[in-house]
């Protein structure tokens, strides 16, 4: 099976934008081939229908990437089995009742509610240990992912451009920002290439 | 403009639907054009179209301990006068919540007998404990459902809080898709009633929006009976309920809203804005960002509009409205004048997000975010403002906004009167916290911001 990006997109019925966003945040592998001649397989379409299947049951992104990225082809095939199975269920909720359906809602926000099963922490080196640890976190209202749904801006309509400069280095800009100091950012980006080696092609 | 004038054949009540494209030309670089949606509930002309409809109310009141006090005392007596207007041929039903929630009456008939038992039980409720707020108003919604939609009786929960939801699920994007699920399945719409300053807009907001209903920012306990008895009045009023906006269009165009409607897509190639319900007379405009890809040559693009809608317990809908774009050269683009209309509505509600943006960034300490915001919104306006004295004078009040707003990050007051000023203008509603007489106070407010 050899699919053109927009075959692909269209197979799964997701605007083009979507499949290179989720090949840039490593949910899908990248094409083989490059520019014009880039090709999407089999894997790349049970791919895509599982991450939308697992998105439209509300999974976070980042869940969906830990889960899939283990996974063979074969092991992809079967879970996207299962999950349309269970897909196909949730569609039959369709039938309840309208107080029935709040009823699952609510059960649904409870489930929700219970603390996951922790897993065990990893011990901290040896050298961190005595260094308070802050992790990194992202300010909240920055998104980086273009939606599969027309945006609903009413969470805030702030468009941000993130690069990748090494692992665990990223460069975020916001939309506004980044025309304004478009060519620092070029200029930024062209060192970065340099002194880390980034070969990330994220324009 | 007539053959884009469009109105259902059936029999009244009805909604029509309007659609305006900005311009008819689009760049082959590819592009973006705001088409100006209006919708409008015929007015009805015989007294007996006025007579008060039944409705089924579910009140959700939070009594978590910063209620204690006037609040919480206040909002039980707004809960009762809501009670007095009610009637047997009302459903209605109170549900009281802090970290437990308690169905303090369900859903029934409002008999004098359960009026009164609903009273006695409230005397009871006094403030304690913190805020499940998701579940407190998923309970009142789940008190008033029914076995089977009800397509005849207006059906809403308010809910009031002045706090932070901080037990359960306090994601403002899940609560807001759950609200949107719950106005779709059921057919019930969420408002949603803020009081005091430490309530979060941001979920408030959105909740109210994605439920179909209204968002109010209550500055005073007196404004707790005012918009409860306003929004009941508007209930009993309704002619067209539930009324969606539906967009089709082929694959590869992406669609933003510029108003604060909820929008949900339906495949890839077809979106549908919930307007909510309307009384007989009223209007929204509503508008829409067209994204349109590049192209290499000549070829159209095909936009559909209609409105969906039910009345008297039927769906109903308009024809469809057909909107045509055609690829041209830039200059060709360049050449053809936006329509005065659409600019007119476009630059407003760009205006009314700027604000809502730059108030947000300003919270978050980002000063000069919030101030690059509102000047950006001004520039995108400044063409248009030669021809419209009201884009000129919000060109003035965003710019001196600006100059105010990068000095120090604004209070929580001053973010939530934008907010609320922002959902009520882009959805055209009304402040229904005063009396049709006082004079509007937004601008005041602004003003005392900055001074």
């Amino acid at each position: 099976m050899r699919l053109t990006i927009e075959e692909l997109a269209s197979r799964v019925g997701v605007p083009v934008r979507t499949v290179r966003y989720y090949i840039s945040e490593g949910l899908l592998p990248r094409p083989g081939g490059r520019g014009q001649s880039a090709t999407y397989g089999e894997e790349h379409l049970l791919r895509l229908r599982l991450i939308r299947l697992l998105v439209g049951q509300r999974v976070p992104l980042e869940e969906i990437r830990q889960r899939l990225a283990p996974l063979s082809l074969e092991e992809v095939r079967a879970l996207l089995g299962e999950e349309t199975q269970r897909a196909a269920e949730k569609e039959r909720t369709e039938e309840l009742s309208p107080r029935d359906y709040i009823a699952t809602l609510l059960r649904q926000a409870r489930v929700r509610e219970e603390p996951p099963a922790r897993e065990p922490e990893a011990p901290t080196p040896g050298a961190f240990s005595a260094m308070p640890q802050t992790p990194y976190r992202r300010p909240e209202s920055p998104r980086t992912e273009p939606r599969p749904e027309p945006r609903n801006l009413l969470f805030g309509s702030e468009e941000w451009h993130r690069w990748e400069l090494a692992p665990g280095v990223e460069l975020l800009v916001r939309g506004d920002s980044f025309y304004r100091f478009r060519r620092l950012i070029e200029r930024l980006l062209e060192v970065a290439r340099h002194e880390f080696g980034y070969d990330g092609d994220r324009w | 403009m007539d053959e884009m004038h469009q109105t259902s054949g059936n029999d009244a009540p009805v909604a029509d639907l309007k659609a305006l494209p900005e311009r008819r030309l689009i760049s082959f670089a590819g592009c973006w054009r705001h088409v100006y949606f209006h919708v409008r509930a015929k007015p009805v002309a015989a007294p007996e179209g006025r007579a008060r409809k039944p409705v089924g109310l579910a009140l959700v009141v939070d009594r978590s301990g910063s209620m204690a006090g006037n609040k919480i005392e206040t909002a039980k007596q707004a809960v009762v006068a809501v009670l007095d207007r009610l009637d047997e041929r009302d459903r209605v039903g109170v549900v009281i919540y802090d970290n437990v929630i308690d169905v303090l009456h369900p859903a029934a008939p409002a008999s004098p007998e359960v009026k009164a038992a609903i009273r006695e039980a409230l005397a009871e409720v006094d403030a304690r404990g913190s805020t499940a707020l998701h579940q407190g108003w998923l309970t009142g919604c789940q008190a008033i459902a029914t076995d089977s939609v009800d397509t005849e009786r207006v059906t809403r929960c308010f809910l009031l809080t002045d706090g932070l939801a901080n037990v359960g699920e306090t994601d403002p994007e899940r609560i807001a898709v759950d609200a949107a699920r719950v106005r779709e399945r059921a057919l019930i719409t969420t408002s949603t009633f803020g009081i005091g300053s430490d309530y979060d807009e941001g979920l408030l907001g959105p909740m109210a929006v994605a439920g179909g209903g209204q968002f109010h920012h209550l500055r005073t306990t007196e404004d707790i009976a005012r918009a409860f008895m306003g929004e009941l009045g508007e209930m009993t009023q309704v002619s067209v309920r539930q009324a969606v906006l539906e967009l089709e269009f082929a694959l590869g165009l992406d669609v933003e809203l510029l108003s604060d409607y909820w929008t949900a897509r339906e495949g890839a190639s077809r979106v549908r804005i919930a307007i909510g319900d309307l009384i007989a007379g009223e209007e929204r405009h509503i508008v829409a960002r067209l994204c349109f890809p590049a192209h290499g040559g000549p070829g159209e693009w095909l936009v559909r509009a209609r409105l969906l809608w039910l009345a008297e317990g039927a769906p109903r809908s308009t024809e469809w409205l057909d909107l045509r774009f055609a690829y041209a050269p830039e200059t060709a683009c360049d050449a053809e004048e936006p329509d005065r209309t659409v600019m007119h509505w476009a630059c407003l509600h760009d205006a009314e997000r700027a604000k809502r943006e730059a108030v947000a960034r300003s919270r978050r300490g980002d000063l000069d975010g919030a101030r690059i915001s509102l000047r950006a919104a001004s520039e995108r306006m400044r063409p248009h403002a030669a021809f419209d004295a009201d884009l000129g004078s919000t060109m003035v009040s965003i710019e001196r906004m600006a100059l105010h707003i990068g000095r120090a990050p604004t209070s929580s007051e001053f973010a939530k009167n934008v907010t609320y000023t922002a959902y009520s203008r882009t959805r055209s509603q009304r402040d229904l916290r005063r009396a049709e007489d006082e004079p509007d106070e937004q601008d005041d407010q602004e003003e005392q911001e900055e001074s």
